[in-house]
């Protein structure tokens, strides 16, 4: 996939990071599975694109954390574009055990079998696993990763085979934390992975995703949009408001609306005032949009048709 | 004030978003009497700052105070202000044009009506004229026209002057409005009058419900409450204690009745207190007296004073309520989610049960009988949580930021059904103070009562800190035989010293005093004896010193060490997080 390899030159990545991803590459072969990604989205951050290439051209487990909307799962999947590997996404809850991960016997064609799970395909095809909220499972139930993440590299199922973890597979988590339902994993299992603090986007790079992603955007009102998240976002960091309103997919939504002929004004109470369930906390919110869109303004001034 | 209530709130935070600056102290805000703000004003008041510093800024109105014209000095100043700062903000906000218009044309419609002040109304007008960009503007005499061009920053050919300093930009303002009303320089600064609370400059006021220009009335109050600091009404001298807890030597029976005027009634009875001594005060504390306060305001002689703290604790939660909200509302989640997360029901496989569906198969190949699953519901723990304060005079400068922290801490624990009691503590005179500002629940009464968690408004610091005695105090009002768990939470700096009363050790010239490596090691000793008692004991430390090793000395790893106290409930939700899940796995 040249336009990733191009799109890392344009971030200023490190030639030699580069060359090794071609050796990856030509090293473990090229899937064409149809669960290699095509990202909508590209990660925009030189420094954590090279943290994370470096991790995964040496075989670490990466564990990426931050609050919403810094891009974990969009940097998961660029990462297994990359590299050109088909990419497994396991969902973490409350109630993951190590049959949906692992596998779990089942009865088929008349005789009980083992049905794998997501990860020991991944481990046998070689794929990157992206774990994702790792930390809403029990430690309990992950514990069955142990071998699997450290340098042994194994999956051992009890009454089947020993599974040697292909050496081109690739164990990616992603962590929020303090929302409902998550807790801390226990040492042990972070002890297995290295780590990337997730900074939220600059100001810059989100102009310019929300030019990549509407390319007739004009530059005046990507950077606008821009300033206004900003603007949300030091409000919750304050906390006059709370997080909801600071909603990355939310501002995409309205901005998608307004393309498709929304004025953007209601588009963007769609995606991004009525995420708040307190009328104060709306209130708030319209004032900031108030202080950077125009009350009238048409999706032709926006995107230069 | 109540009717400008939520309008301030909402003032403010459109000019701190404007001056992209969360900690700005603003002068004026622009409201109306209806609950409803200036939008666009507010804007401006925000950029200004932004663009010219918050000295340059509050300097600049603060020379218009007292002043004869203050009203009309302020609205001509708004007005040079607004045109530079609107330039600044035009590119990034295409919204401004748009607002700038209608607030131009709604001014110019509510000067039309106004017939004195003729000179100044024309100024005005030619103002917001050119704002709209009307090329003809009406005809004005010289000074008019001199201070027009002032107030532009233009010189007398009318052509721009070149001036990036903001400084120099506020005095140029300033020498412009003051040349036109025939002004000497210097007024303003020696022939200030008294600042007066709720000091309101209105420059607006044809229409009702015309918006008001008013000033911030928290600035107002921090400004008078400087005035008063300057004239020695603050509280000062010992301790922070204004002169009340003096160094002159006084009987026992005087400091305590002191202490009585100013933190009202003991909450014990004289022989329970001696008891409490009795078993408390051996050691290194023998001497020491113990004075168990509670939240009642005395009605004596520092009544006043004390009420005057508490009000203004309270009124500072008021003023910040949304963010304090808000930080409420996620420490109550974080500790909701980690009672839940820990609480959830346990299913285990089982011969009898709820069918799993998953393995119903292995029934009838297999033969397994466990194919049931069984609901488990564990228990919950049965916690309370003691938060004790320091008092003492290293945080007399944070006392309402402490007090705010303290109270969401109570709710956010009281939202979710955990008991707390909160304890504050500091020595004063040969005493040590424990401030009871909020006692555990009797039972059922009072329980989920939220009246009883504004008690800690009544903290104030002042006095030193018995670090080792307060522990040891706070941990024989911790009645263990009701909770299977208690945790005690230390606000502290980690630098316990009492070092103007009871000696710890000696007598006379070989006393040594309750301060430095005898104090932290007494600390140490209290909290390990707590811990004996399976009291966990965490501390949250908050001081700009090297403390790292007598806090390590005292609470092991058991602390957290924060850079601001608007920190403090965040990291008491870390360490009631790790109780709970301790309680919840046990």
């Amino acid at each position: 996939m040249e336009d990733l390899l191009d799109f890392l030159r344009e971030q200023d990545i490190d030639e030699g990071l580069i060359d090794g991803v071609r050796d990856f590459r030509e090293k473990y072969g090229i899937s064409e599975d149809a669960r290699v990604p095509r990202p909508k989205f590209k990660y925009y951050g030189k420094e954590i694109w090279e943290k994370a290439i470096m991790a995964m051209l040496t075989g670490k487990n990466l564990l990426l954390t931050g609050s919403k909307a810094t891009g974990k799962n969009v940097l998961s999947e660029n990462l297994a574009a990359l590299f050109m590997k088909p990419a497994y996404y396991i969902s973490f809850h409350v109630n993951v055990d190590a049959a949906s991960l692992i596998g779990a016997d089942t009865f088929r064609n008349g005789q009980v079998e083992f049905r794998e799970g997501p990860v020991t395909r991944c481990a046998k095809e070689g794929g990157f696993a992206v774990l994702d909220e790792i930390n809403m499972a029990k430690n309990e139930a992950l514990a069955v990763l142990h071998s699997m993440l450290d340098y042994r590299r194994i999956i051992d199922i009890p009454g089947y085979d020993l599974i040697t973890v292909r050496p081109d597979a690739r164990f990616i988590a992603t962590m929020n934390y303090g929302y409902a339902g998550t807790r801390e994993i226990n040492e042990a299992l972070q002890s297995r992975f290295v780590v990337i603090q997730m900074p939220f986007i600059s100001k810059k790079s989100l102009a310019k995703l929300f030019r990549d992603t509407f390319p007739d955007m004009k530059e005046k009102y990507a950077d606008m949009f821009a300033e206004l998240f900003y603007d949300i976002k030091n409000k919750a960091d304050h906390s006059e408001i709370s997080e909801k309103p600071l909603d990355l997919r939310g501002m995409m939504d309205a901005i998608d609306m307004s393309h498709s002929g929304l004025e953007l004004n209601s588009a963007l109470d769609m995606g991004i005032v009525d995420k708040s369930s307190e009328e104060y906390e709306r209130q708030i919110v319209r004032d900031v949009i108030r202080s950077r869109v125009p009350k009238k303004v048409t999706s032709d001034s926006i995107f230069g048709r | 004030m109540s009717e400008f209530g939520i309008a301030v709130k909402r003032a403010r935070n459109v000019i701190w978003n404007a001056a992209g600056d969360y900690g700005v102290s603003t002068a004026f805000l622009a409201c109306s009497g209806n609950d409803d703000i200036d939008f666009y004003l507010n804007n401006v008041i925000g950029f200004t700052y932004k663009w010219l510093g918050e000295d340059n800024v509050n300097g600049l109105f603060d020379r218009f105070i007292g002043l004869e014209d203050q009203a009309a000095c302020e609205a001509l100043a708004w007005c040079a202000l607004e045109k530079i700062v609107y330039s600044k903000e035009i590119e990034s906000r295409p919204a401004l044009s748009e607002l700038r218009e209608n607030y131009a044309n709604e001014e110019l419609g509510r000067l039309r009506a106004n017939v004195s002040e003729a000179g100044l109304v024309l100024v005005l007008t030619v103002l917001y004229k050119s704002m709209l960009g009307e090329k003809k503007l009406p005809s004005v005499g010289g000074r008019e026209r001199a201070l027009i061009r002032g107030l532009n920053l233009e010189d007398e050919n009318g052509a721009p002057v070149e001036i990036t300093e903001p400084g120099v930009v506020t005095e140029h303002i300033r020498r412009s409005i003051f040349t036109y009303y025939r002004l000497p320089d210097n007024i303003g600064i020696k022939e200030k009058k008294q600042l007066k609370k709720w000091n309101f400059t209105i420059w607006h006021v044809k229409k009702q419900n015309a918006f008001a220009m008013i000033r911030d009335p928290e600035y107002m109050e921090k400004k008078a409450e400087e005035e008063a600091e300057e004239k020695g009404n603050r509280l000062s001298g010992l301790g922070g204690s204004g002169g009340i807890f003096k160094r002159k030597k006084k009987t026992e029976e005087e400091s305590r009745e002191t202490i009585r005027e100013y933190f009202g009634d003991p909450v014990f009875s004289r022989q329970m207190t001696e008891f409490y001594e009795r078993e408390i005060c051996t050691g290194g504390h023998r001497g020491v007296k113990l004075y168990f306060a509670g939240v009642n305001i005395s009605s004596d002689n520092f009544a006043e004073e004390r009420s005057r703290h508490v009000a203004h604790n309270r009124n500072f939660y008021i003023a910040n309520r949304p963010r304090f909200n808000n930080a409420m509302k996620r420490l109550s989640m974080l500790i909701s989610n980690a009672i839940l997360t820990r609480q959830a029901d346990e299913f285990f496989v089982s011969r009898a049960g709820s069918i799993d569906s998953v393995k119903a198969w292995r029934g009838g190949i297999l033969s397994d009988e466990k194919i049931f699953l069984r609901k488990d519901i564990k228990a919950g723990g049965d916690l309370c949580v003691t938060f004790l304060l320091d008092a003492s005079a290293s945080q007399k400068d944070h006392q309402e930021v402490i007090a705010a922290e303290a109270y969401i801490i109570a709710e956010a624990l009281r939202m979710n059904g955990i008991d707390t009691q909160i304890l504050s503590y500091s020595s004063l005179e040969g005493f040590t103070i424990i401030n009871m500002l909020k006692e555990k629940p009797e039972g059922t009464v009072n329980r989920g009562d939220s009246k009883k968690d504004q008690g800690v408004f009544g903290y104030t610091a002042m006095g030193c800190s018995r670090d080792g005695l307060a522990l040891r105090a706070a941990r024989k009002l911790i009645d263990d035989r009701k909770y299977r768990y208690n945790l005690m939470l230390v606000l502290t700096d980690a630098c316990p010293n009492d070092d103007a009363s009871v000696p710890y050790s000696g007598v006379g010239f070989q006393a040594r005093q309750y301060t430095g490596k005898d104090a932290v090691h007494d600390t140490a000793q209290e909290v390990r004896a707590a811990q004996a008692d399976d009291i966990t004991v965490d501390a949250i430390i908050f001081s700009e010193d090297d403390i790292m090793s007598s806090a390590k000395e005292i609470y092991g790893d058991n602390f957290i060490r924060i850079h601001k106290l608007d920190e403090l409930a965040g990291a008491a939700g870390q360490f009631i997080q790790s109780e709970i899940v301790k309680i919840y796995d046990s």
